[in-house]
């Protein structure tokens, strides 16, 4: 056979492949250290892990680590992805070599697929990984007897323990990787001749690249249209049933997979210590179970809600003494103003998230990695269904009382797209912490400071909003299942690991490869849409700016306090002449039926920047200053009187009015952006935009509509 | 039930059954890649709070499936293993 003597090629990129929970990543980890980057596949929104493994001072070898998976049928974007760059569709051709990790305990379900690439005819070589865990289970594989049957080398390791990584690195120095004999005779499953019609076709060497071109001949954007319609002929012609031939391949590849098994592994009668079975006990106790999980959730929520804001005011502290030192040595001017007002906060608003992504997916880290995220889903997989949701959602959701931005990109560990997708569409729903000012300005206004029986009436209504942040998130949830088309395998069939001591540096490396991806893309969509509303908030047409601030006349006896008056009432009248300001008077027709004025409307539009600016905003309109107590603000926007009618601006209509708008209204570019980044498109963010401001327009109209 | 088809889904914790046949659905290609094949021994471990999903030893493994999923799993005659 030609293989033998054939020679290798320069190995350049190499796929890491392997089934869900083998200790990929950990393998991945070791190679790659911080060499890592994350991109993306084009038309998916799966991420394109890529490492570079360095062979000597001057030879680095790209390592691309492929999305984890059981098979390689058309079935999730994870699957396409692999299909695609295991067949050479990607940009970057076929990789020379394939490194398949297999868990050992576990030895037949990771073969059916690595068996499956060997069949593609790219070199391999297989890491039996999770040694250890196999000896705890008494099994022991005869290396060299799964290397004669499988003919590609085979490494042990186990890769937490560092454990076989010398071995891993040596056989991609020495480039051991083997093309394997066929496993599969495909025409065992499709007729011969249709196999040599589509090899033709499609100028393949194997039969099985030609038995995979068939699975996937419904999957568009694969092959030249000429092509794909002769194949789509070719299918229909020999009446193949697609998932039929998926079957069939699947009970002859297991078969053999047996076969070749009882003759390598030997099974000793070791008295299990069955750790994972006697944490199961406690971990899925219909009582126990919960009340671990609720306190998890708890943690997590504290740990993204109060944790996090000590490294965030650090941030922001940082950001506002930058500005000012900017100011100090840049000569004043346009210039200086655009990076010292519109740049340095706009960087510093995408910084400020930082602490939150780096905290939630630490945790999320050390729950995926000890196998205890699978029993979440376990134990909330009922309770999410009626939503249109399943148990992934609930970390991501009740992070989104934190914050949205997190928990959108947590949704990644959702399997299924329309979960995920729905997830992601409710998540902001969800009370975050940048409403907590609002709520609290709002409530003190138009909810008296009262008990009824235990309870303070303030407190319910702050509650109050909570739960109609989750009600709105489940309503959303199952409106969206009815509308939103996406082929649903709404199956669960979910492995239960065993349990495993979290790895810190796996953790810590997800910690910033995380961070890192939401500054490099979600952060660029941040930093401009703040730096055109710096603009609209700062300028206006010049007649009118210096109209505004010489409106204020300048106090006669300049003590501290008459001038900080002025200077509030000047930056007052500035933002009121601003084309913020005209935007805010340009839609007060639309927003009067919800009992706002324009200075309200001014807010509506700053606060898009992020909720919490409506505070500030409203603060400096009524020259209070922005760092006042929301005291101070309170009072002040209680004696706010309208002009023509003479009654309180902030009565109590308006008060719950704009209480629910918060509530629904996306207020929140940071949002935006981050789910065009998870979504990798435009199209979500707006139809997520439109539903939650008309929802929130709505509500909010009828609520002052009722109460006025 | 007057059907004498057993399932999956039927049985009680610590019961072990023999896979029979995977009944032919959208699942059944899933099912077969995790490795319900038939011939395989099924244990059922856990059934989760709410009576859904349930959590099945398999092999050296241990998965989870919803009832209507165990549905189509068919086994045999079942005996209850004392342990």
């Amino acid at each position: 056979m030609s293989y033998i003597t054939e020679t290798k090629k320069d190995l350049q990129q190499i796929a890491l492949v392997g089934v869900p929970n083998v200790g990929k990543s950990t393998v991945f980890n070791h190679l790659t250290g911080l060499n890592q980057k994350v991109g993306n596949y084009p038309g998916v929104t799966v991420d394109k892990k890529i490492g570079y493994f360095k062979v000597s001072s001057d030879k680095k070898i790209k390592i691309l680590d492929l999305p984890g998976t059981y098979s390689i049928f058309p079935r999730s974007e994870d699957e396409q992805v692999v299909f695609r760059v295991l067949n050479g569709f990607e940009k970057e051709g076929l990789p020379d070599a394939v490194l398949a990790v297999a868990d050992t305990v576990n030895l037949e379900r990771s073969l059916f697929f690595i068996t499956q690439i060997m069949d593609l005819g790219i070199p391999v070589a297989l890491v039996l990984n999770m040694e250890d865990l196999a000896e705890a289970h008494g099994i022991e594989v005869n290396t060299y007897q799964l290397y004669k049957q499988l003919g590609i080398p085979v490494v042990t390791s186990s890769a937490r323990n560092k454990k076989g990584i010398n071995a891993i690195e040596d056989t991609i120095r020495q480039n051991q990787f083997e093309k394997a004999p066929t496993f599969l005779q495909s025409g065992e499953i499709i007729p011969e001749k249709l196999i040599g019609d589509v090899k033709s076709l499609l100028g393949y060497e194997l039969d099985y690249q030609a038995l995979l071109a068939i699975k996937f001949v419904d999957e568009p954007n694969l092959l030249p249209q000429d092509k794909a319609d002769v194949l789509k002929e070719l299918v229909l012609e020999n009446g193949i049933d697609i998932q039929n031939i998926q079957i069939q391949e699947s009970n002859l590849r297991y078969k053999k997979i047996q076969s070749i098994l009882d003759k390598c592994i030997t099974r000793k009668d070791v008295r299990k210590i069955e750790i994972t079975r006697k944490l199961d006990q406690v971990f899925l106790h219909r009582v126990w179970g919960y009340a671990l999980f609720a306190t998890l959730l708890f943690l997590i929520f504290q740990a993204i809600f109060s944790w996090a804001s000590i490294p965030m005011d650090l941030i922001d502290l940082f950001f506002v003494e930058a500005g000012s030192k900017i100011r100090e040595l840049l000569p004043a001017g346009a210039l200086t103003d655009l990076v010292a007002e519109g740049l340095i906060p706009g960087i510093g608003g995408v910084a400020i998230f930082i602490p939150q992504i780096a905290l939630l997916f630490g945790f999320l880290a050390l729950l995926e990695d000890s196998g205890y995220m699978s029993r979440a889903v376990f134990l909330t997989d009922r309770i999410m269904r009626p939503f249109g949701l399943n148990g992934k959602s609930v970390v991501p959701l009740i992070s989104g009382m934190a914050c949205a931005i997190p928990a959108i990109m947590a949704t990644r560990n959702i399997g299924n797209r329309k979960d995920r997708l729905i997830t992601i569409l409710v998540a902001p729903f969800m009370s975050c912490s940048a409403r907590l000012p609002i709520y609290i300005i709002l409530i003190g206004l138009v909810v008296p400071d009262q008990r009824f029986w235990i309870f303070n009436l303030q407190g319910l209504a702050l509650m109050c909003m909570y739960l109609l942040g989750i009600a709105a998130a489940l309503f959303s949830a199952v409106l969206m299942k009815l509308f939103i088309k996406i082929k649903d395998n709404g199956y669960l069939v979910v492995e239960l690991p065993s349990y495993r001591m979290p790895r810190l540096k796996d953790v810590g490396l997800t910690m910033f490869e995380k961070s890192k991806t939401f500054v490099l893309e979600a952060g660029k969509v941040i930093l401009a849409i703040s730096v055109v509303l710096w603009v609209l908030a700062s300028y206006g047409p010049a007649d009118k700016m210096e109209q505004a601030e010489a409106s204020v006349v300048l106090p006669e006896n300049p003590t501290e306090e008459a001038m900080s008056d002025y200077e509030n009432k000047v930056a007052s009248k500035k933002l009121e002449a601003s084309y913020a300001g005209i935007l805010g008077k340009t839609i007060e027709p639309v927003i009067k039926p919800l009992g706002y004025d324009w200075k309200i409307g001014i807010a509506l539009i700053t606060s898009f920047a992020a909720r919490e600016v409506f505070v500030s905003t409203i603060a400096t309109l009524y020259s209070i200053g922005d760092e006042e107590e929301s005291a101070t603000i309170q009072d002040r926007l209680k004696k706010e009187v309208n002009s023509t009618t003479g009654q309180p601006v902030f009565n109590r209509a308006t008060g719950f009015s704009l209480l629910i708008f918060y509530a629904f209204a996306m207020q929140c570019m940071s949002t935006i952006a981050v789910v065009y980044r998870e979504t990798k498109g435009w199209k979500w963010p707006l139809v997520q935009t439109v539903y939650m401001t008309v929802l929130a327009y709505v509500s909010a109209l009828v609520v002052y509509q009722l109460l006025s | 039930m007057s059907n004498s088809r057993f399932t999956a889904d039927m049985a009680t914790p610590h019961q072990k059954m023999e896979i029979q046949d995977i009944q032919n659905s959208d699942i059944a290609v899933k099912l077969l890649e995790m490795g319900f094949m038939p011939g395989k021994t099924l244990t059922l471990l856990y059934i989760a709070p709410l009576g859904d999903p349930l959590a099945f030893q398999l092999g050296d493994s241990m998965i989870a499936l919803r009832k209507k999923e165990a549905q189509m799993v068919g086994v045999s005659h079942m005996k209850l293993v004392v342990q």
